[in-house]
């Protein structure tokens, strides 16, 4: 019925295990080029790419690494959803071949969902390095079907694995099927009647399997269907056969998957290579960076020079690029000047637009470069490590040890360190990693305090501007009990560690590459539109109405400053300016400093100008604000970038912005009442 | 004086005993208010009650239960709570429900039911927390899916341990041990675990712990896996 399609465009998945080389075979089929994209409604990336190959189009979607397709996570439940409901025509498996023991698993569970599918084997120059050899032929005929050894390093079995796509796209889906022995098997029969006529993507084998080993939400998809019956039976069935044998099915169940492979192997494979042969080197260069001792040093050290270069080379380039965009502004408005366009203009295209867009693109330097460093130690396989030497220490506040880089790298700046909440697997561990992470101070709020206590606190700046820094911590691990306390989507235990620590390997530059443009690109996409917006605005209220001076009492932003000023009155600064100068720091926190410039007169007159409207106490809880309060509008781009939520993102700015003025104000009156 | 009391009156005898716990002057219209009645049939009920000496009340004035009444309305009461007890404890009935059961089926027992469920209660309400906890947890596990929760329940099993066996997690690092199964009740973290491989049979080795003692990397079928120890507790070896 769909033949025509069919000819026309080859829908291919790619599924396998975290680790066994997917993302890699993935860029050398498309060469790279990918659309990344959020799956719907979720924040697990989706990545879509194109190619061409002997007359025919390939449409090849990156399913998400699984281990399994239970629905025990998010990704799971989306590669099983889409292999059964967006009727891909083949699925490719792309297993890791130096250990088929664990990956033919999900190899197997997609076969038992029905699909059409082709065995990668890959890894191929490793296995060939160790003598491994497999029996390629003999697994075809054992599996019944396709099966193709390539390596995603060295670019090898590529073309035999396209060949076969197109030559075995239309193959019949065919149920593939294990025999769970006498008993389950009728059992499984006796569901299948209760099934009759179900009107479901999956096959009726499948579902009463799944029901078999409880899988809680095909239970509750199939009662929602009107199909309680099918379930009861397959509880009296399971208590039944439990009673009888004293096991457990579902480990049964299992344990009869994990028994074919062995069996396969032991047919397929000339010798398994043994742990120690696969894992030497791997497990030689882990003795040293998970050791007892240089474990936690090390992982510091990382974090350190990831930190430095991140910050120091990228704030290198966002100096030049600053540069660039100012010359540009002032290029680009002289211009508009000669042809005589109203000086509101010129200021709109200088300082809205192209500033705008400058403050999107400064970011750009610092995540390439995080992102570079970030996907070379993911790639490598050091992220795992790092997430288990840390997760002690962060499970006592509450956090996977993942989250412990994005509270460091918020040190540096909140917006790549949001997105490198990324890598934490847990959808309700990383909402949390991202809200609580604006309250770590980043360096652009530095300015900030080193104006105030230059000018208020000259005898003890360093202890001012690290009790800030403490605070900041001290916030954000509160509010990480606050909200796992009260917040039903955040509650509970952390969720369960149950990792791979893969073996280490040396990933391809390009991959590399690949893997941190992907990620940069979408911040500009989703966040930059978002930060432009907020620029635009700001700059808008700054301007308007025309008669009245930049940012002056009489504009837009004077009129809301004067307006929020009194809120601020039991903090100690109820004057318009600093409300305008915060309204201003929205942009980033550094322009509070530069707003104070403007609004009294030139940064120099700030030493004699600003001890008339502050005092020691409430230069202390204007810092305090500052430090608390919305870290920018980047920050909050990229927390709706990576909550994929507008409601999380007003709560994490609403709830910031209480914060930081509960703090100020409490900070201000006990001060009033000590002093 | 072996008065055998109706089960109108018995309930009514019931009401005032529990009425006189939270005030001291009871009034016709307090009971009638109760039972949902109106006042004449209370006070035909007061009159056969009192008659039988249960309680004393001059019409229109405050009831009050004599000592006879009283040592009979607690003994009613407590039959009537060991039966609430059962439905709301042990069965897991909503409290609205049990009440309504307690009161269905009360009268109608006789002695040797209410003595045999009165020991059930009890027998159950004794176990030690933790089992108890288990208990409850399988039962209304087994109410929903008609399957127990935890199937070493029956043994006792997922609490303790069986001789010659060990958790996971109590293996130093470098031991070795071939697991036996996993734990039950701990949802789908089970799932995971058998997914990743740790079904009965499969050798795992203890290779390494993190430099703060938790989590744990153990080796299964040629790959490293790492857990924490809460996990860790859950998988069940026999040490080889
Ligand atoms: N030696 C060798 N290494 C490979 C091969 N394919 C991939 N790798 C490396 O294995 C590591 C993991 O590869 P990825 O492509 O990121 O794996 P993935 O399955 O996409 O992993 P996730 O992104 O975590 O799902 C990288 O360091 C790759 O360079 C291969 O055929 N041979």
């Amino acid at each position: 019925m769909k033949v025509l399609e069919k000819n026309d465009v080859i829908k291919v998945a790619l599924a396998g295990n975290p680790n066994s080389g997917k993302s890699t075979i993935f860029n050398a089929l498309t060469g790279g080029h990918a659309h990344v994209g959020n799956w719907p409604g979720v924040t697990v990336e989706k990545k879509d790419g194109e190619f061409n190959y002997s007359n025919h189009t390939f449409a090849i979607t990156d399913l998400p690494g699984t281990y399994s397709l239970t629905s025990y996570s998010i990704d799971e439940r989306i590669a099983r959803d889409f292999i059964v409901r967006e009727d891909q025509d083949i699925i490719v498996t792309v297993t890791d071949s130096t250990n088929l023991e664990r990956n033919l698993y999900l190899t197997i569970s997609i076969l038992e969902l029905g699909a059409n599918v082709i065995l990668d084997l890959n890894m191929a120059d490793i296995i060939e390095q160790n003598k491994i050899r497999i029996d390629v032929d003999k697994m075809k005929e054992v599996l019944e079907i396709p099966v193709v050894l390539t390596s995603g390093l060295k670019m090898t079995g590529l073309s035999e694995l396209k060949k076969r796509i197109v030559e075995f796209r239309n193959n019949q889906k065919r149920s593939f099927k294990i025999d769970y022995g006498r008993d389950i098997e009728e059992s499984i029969k006796r569901i299948e009647l209760e099934l009759e006529n179900i009107k479901s993507p999956y096959p009726k084998r499948f579902l009463s399997i799944k029901i078999l080993e409880g899988d809680v939400e095909i239970i509750e998809e199939l009662k929602k269907m009107g199909y309680s019956n099918a379930v009861d039976t397959a509880f009296r069935e399971i208590s039944k056969l439990e009673k009888k044998f004293g096991f457990d099915i579902e480990t049964e169940i299992v344990e009869k998957r994990y028994g074919l492979i062995e069996s396969i192997i032991h047919k397929c494979v000339n010798k398994a290579a043994t742990i120690e042969e696969r894992l030497t080197t791997s497990d030689k260069i882990d003795k040293i960076l998970t050791n007892k001792w240089l474990g936690i040093p090390i992982f510091a050290f990382m974090l350190w020079i990831t930190f430095q270069l991140t910050f120091t080379i990228g704030g290198f380039f966002a100096d030049y690029i600053d540069l660039f965009f100012g010359w540009f502004a002032g290029l680009s408005s002289g211009w508009l000047e000669t042809t005589g366009a109203p000086q509101w203009l010129l200021s709109f295209i200088s300082d809205g637009l192209i500033g705008g867009v400058g403050s999107v693109v400064i970011f750009l330097p610092n995540i390439m470069i995080l992102f570079l460093l970030l996907s070379f130690l993911e790639d490598v396989g050091y992220m795992a490590r790092a997430a288990f030497v840390m997760d002690r220490i962060m499970h006592a506040i509450g956090l996977p040890g993942k989250s412990f880089i994005p509270m460091i790298l918020g040190f540096g700046c909140n917006v790549p360190a949001i997105m490198s909440a990324r890598t934490i697997s847990s959808e309700r561990d990383r909402l949390l990693t991202i809200l609580i992470n604006p309250f770590v101070s980043c360096s652009a709020r530095l300015p900030v305090y080193l104006l105030f206590t230059g000018i208020f606190f000259k005898r003890n700046e360093g202890l001012v501007v690290f009790s800030l820094y403490s605070l900041g911590i001290l916030v954000a691990v509160l509010s990480a009990r606050l909200f796992k306390s009260t917040i039903p989507k955040l509650k509970g235990p952390v969720s369960p560690l149950v990792m791979e620590l893969p073996p280490y390997r040396l990933p391809s530059l390009k991959g590399v590459l690949i893997h941190m443009w992907e990620r940069s690109s979408q911040f500009l996409k989703k966040a930059g539109t978002i930060i432009l917006a907020g620029v635009v605005i700001v700059w808008l209220l700054a301007n308007f109405p025309l008669s009245a001076g930049y940012a002056s009492e009489a504009s837009l932003i004077g009129h809301i400053g004067k307006f929020l000023a009194p809120l601020f009155k039991p903090a100690g600064f109820a004057f318009w300016q600093a409300s305008v100068a915060l309204f201003f720091g929205i942009i980033a926190k550094e322009i509070v400093v530069g707003t104070f410039g403007t609004l009294f007169g030139g940064a120099g007159n700030l030493s004699t100008a600003l001890p008339h409207y502050f005092t020691q106490l409430s230069a202390l809880s204007f810092m305090v604000m500052s430090l608390l309060y919305i870290p920018c509008i980047a920050s909050i781009g990229v927390i709706y970038r990576e909550t994929n939520s507008w409601k999380w993102t007003t709560f994490s700015v609403a709830y910031s912005i209480f914060i930081g003025w509960l703090s100020a104000v409490v900070i201000y009156q006990i001060g009033l009442i000590i002093f | 004086m072996q008065y055998q009391l109706t089960e109108s009156l018995e309930d009514y005898l019931l009401e005032i005993f529990i009425i006189s716990q939270e005030k001291t002057n009871i009034r016709i219209k307090d009971i009638a208010k109760k039972r949902h009645v109106k006042l004449p049939s209370v006070v035909k009920a007061l009159d056969e009650l009192s008659k039988k000496e249960y309680i004393d009340h001059e019409k229109y004035g405050y009831v009050e239960l004599t000592d006879y009444g009283m040592e009979k309305a607690k003994k009613l009461y407590d039959r009537h709570k060991i039966v609430y007890r059962f439905f709301y404890n042990i069965l897991g009935l909503d409290e609205y429900s049990a009440e309504q059961a307690a009161h269905k089926i009360e009268h109608d027992l006789d002695k040797k039911t209410i003595t045999i469920i009165t020991k059930f209660t009890n027998f159950i309400e004794n176990f030690p927390a933790e089992i108890r906890k288990n208990w409850n947890e399988n039962f209304l596990y087994f109410t929903k899916t008609g399957k127990y929760k935890d199937k070493y329940f029956l043994e006792g099993g997922s609490i303790m341990t069986k001789a010659g066996e060990k958790s996971l997690g109590e293996l130093k690092i470098r031991e070795r041990g071939k697991i036996i199964r996993i734990k039950a009740g701990i949802g789908s973290l089970k799932s995971k675990l058998l997914d990743m491989g740790a079904v009965p049979g499969t050798i795992v080795k203890v290779d390494k712990k993190a430099p703060l003692g938790d989590p744990i990397d153990i080796q299964i079928l040629g790959y490293h896996l790492t857990l924490r120890k809460d996990e860790a507790e859950n998988i069940i070896i026999e040490e080889i």
